[in-house]
């Protein structure tokens, strides 16, 4: 199972390089990645724990659930949260006017890190530096601690938000 | 949905940086209008870190001058996001070069 704290280490090996060169393109590419990784998988983890319960890592629900979180959703919920008040659909969906600063803190991170990581990818003209990849690294990190933080109560009803497309 | 005229989203992003970090550390700001990778409108902002690089500081910053931009930027009826890119220097000049 990938592990958060693994690939956020690996990041930033990547991304600090060697102590005679510096790292490579490729490096940065994949350290930029990786750090994004790390906080998908903090968040697909969590809503895989919170709806199938502890313990249950074995169960096949506990893999559907894991994969039904997709890119695309986590950045769309993510945006919408990155706001000083909720718009006054998710307000109604949530309960809440806000989701505090530590939610906040993930969700802008997450975008963040998203739209970067698809030009480390896929960007053949993207020009990386130490900057974006350390950088990278740093962020992810804090947005993990910041999900972390998060009141429980909170981080499931966010985490239903990202797994589930809801109508009306 | 309004739009800035990009001499005001520059601008925006000084004040927004003076305010955050001061303005010895953030000595140049550019930015580009346009779509993120979702196809929405977006502004990719640059913003020069002219001090050693504490890159713990400089991620929180990412964080924070996203969020400020954010909310100034849907103030003012805009509703383009705005991506943050903190660049030493060197990294500056390197994509100046590209």
């Amino acid at each position: 199972m990938p592990d958060p704290a693994e690939l956020l280490a690996v990041a930033r090996l990547l991304a600090e390089g060697g102590t005679e060169m510096p790292p490579s393109d490729a490096q940065l590419r994949r350290a930029v990645s990786s750090a994004y990784y790390a906080m998908f998988h903090t968040v697909v983890r969590a809503g895989a724990q919170r709806f199938m319960g502890p313990g249950n890592e074995a169960c096949p629900g506990y893999n559907l659930i894991y994969r039904g979180f997709t890119h695309s959703r986590l950045k769309d919920v993510c945006k919408r949260l990155d706001v000083a008040r909720l718009a006054p659909r998710l307000q109604e969906q949530l309960g809440r006017q806000s989701v505090g600063q530590d939610m906040r803190n993930f969700a802008s991170g997450f975008v963040a890190l998203q739209e970067l990581r698809e030009l480390a990818d896929y960007d053949s003209r993207a020009v990386l530096g130490q900057s974006d990849a350390i950088g990278s690294v740093e962020t992810a990190d804090l947005a993990v601690q910041a999900f972390a933080r998060t009141a429980p109560e909170v981080q499931a009803d966010v985490l239903a938000l990202m797994l589930v497309s809801s109508r009306g | 949905m309004a739009q800035l005229a990009d001499s005001e989203l520059t601008e925006l992003g000084r004040d927004v940086a003076r305010q955050l970090v001061g303005a010895d550390t953030v000595k140049a700001v550019e930015v580009k209008a346009g779509f993120d990778s979702s196809d929405e409108p977006a502004y990719h902002f640059w913003f020069r870190w002219d001090q050693d690089p504490d890159w713990q500081l400089m991620g929180l910053m990412r964080m924070r001058l996203g969020q400020k931009l954010r909310d100034e930027l849907m103030a003012r009826g805009d509703e383009g996001y705005p991506y943050i890119h903190i660049l030493t220097p060197q990294d500056w000049e390197k994509r100046a070069g590209a």
